[in-house]
């Protein structure tokens, strides 16, 4: 054991033998009392927005760490039981309404211990996922989804499996960086069903060649 | 801090009512970062890491910096860990190469920033992206603030200083 004396540790810098100091549980304590201080004095229910659940825990490793078969399976089979549905039953709605959903990013963000109102939380897409063709103002850190129904066709299928990635994308990819947006009540089911119509139907500028 | 509020009497109070600027009244925090900030121009990044309470505040930036979070499930590195992505059209430095973070760390703040119309700082970039994350306000100073710049900060080490920078 190389580490017992903690100078030595320190001078050999951050190299891997030095891994056991601090150790990962006393490193996770004393960041997680670091959190809870930094945001001591917001009401309580905006501080709970902070404290993780098991699968974001999971969730928030280095990239260099990947997850275990058994820990990819707990992820994503919570995420299964997440789901919810529209009441009526449809999953996709009108692309008309799904389009102003989804150039809107605004919705539950906190100023000065206060929520943000807003009239709907937005939807988010286009802040990482290119849409219609003509929208150049797009960003790129999910894929691009021009063309998306053209392409995949709109059968219950397709249909079930894009609302069912948008309410919560790690039932099919555990971890992945989209956000959870119906697991964690930020969009309700029949908002989904509006963004679930804009890249689905034909008639959508999504789908225009 | 620590000196303005033991030595020169202020209070956390007042330091922290004063800490953002606006566009009626411009920050004396803001300019004083600003101020010992362009005073190491033209010096190497050189943090150092020798006292373990320094590798423990690193090691806990390192966790913060991947810890996901809030209704978005976003951590810093959601956006913040991949080459060449945006939000929008917005560029977005991946904060793992170790030459962006030069670059982010020695040459970006505090930096003016244009959508704002004035000079801000790291606590400020800090307490933006917690915002966009919908998480509550970030403590001004708070040891969560100092743990991720500190992760910053260190691996930034070798970049040439030049500030305050410009940022959209």
């Amino acid at each position: 054991m190389i580490c017992k004396k903690l100078l030595p540790c320190i001078a050999l810098g951050l190299a891997a033998s030095c891994a056991t100091f601090p150790d990962a549980p006393n490193v996770a304590l004393s960041a997680e009392e670091m959190i809870e201080a930094a945001y001591a004095g917001a009401p309580d229910v905006l501080v709970k927005r902070a404290v993780q659940d098991a699968d974001q825990k999971l969730c928030s490793r280095p990239a260099s760490e990947k997850l275990s078969s058994e820990e990819a399976e707990r992820v994503t089979s919570s995420a299964k039981a997440s789901m919810r549905y529209p009441s009526s039953g449809k999953l996709a709605g009108d692309w008309k309404a799904g389009e102003q959903l989804v150039s809107n990013a605004a919705g539950m963000r906190i100023r000065d211990g206060r929520i943000e109102q807003v009239n709907e939380n937005g939807a988010l897409c286009v802040n990482c996922h290119a849409l219609d063709p003509k929208d150049l103002n797009v960003g790129n850190l999910g894929p691009a989804l021009t063309g998306y129904g053209a392409q995949h066709g709109n059968s219950d299928a397709v249909i079930k499996y894009t609302y069912e990635k948008i309410y919560n994308a790690w039932a099919y990819y555990p971890c992945s960086n989209m956000p959870r947006l119906g697991h964690n009540g930020y969009l309700t089911p029949e908002q989904i069903a509006h963004v679930v119509a804009y890249p689905v139907d034909l008639q959508s500028p999504v789908n225009r060649k | 801090m620590t000196c303005m509020i033991d030595l020169q009497g202020f209070t956390r109070e007042d330091i922290i009512r004063d800490r953002f600027g606006s566009l009626d009244k411009d920050s004396d925090m803001e300019a004083l970062v600003s101020f010992i900030g362009s005073k190491s121009n033209g010096m190497r990044m050189n943090v150092p890491m020798r006292h373990a309470k320094e590798y423990e505040r690193y090691k806990a930036g390192e966790y913060i910096f991947h810890r996901r979070a809030g209704p978005l499930d976003f951590s810093c590195a959601t956006c913040h860990s991949e080459e060449g992505k945006r939000i929008r059209l917005q560029e977005l430095p991946n904060m793992t190469d170790p030459k962006q973070v030069q670059i982010v760390i020695s040459t970006g703040w505090p930096a003016y920033r244009g959508t704002q119309a004035t000079v801000r700082t790291m606590q400020h970039r800090l307490y933006d992206c917690n915002w966009q994350m919908r998480l509550p306000d970030l403590g001004y100073a708070s040891d969560m603030s100092v743990a991720l710049t500190s992760y910053l900060n260190y691996r930034a080490n070798g970049g040439v200083i030049q500030l305050p920078g410009v940022r959209r």
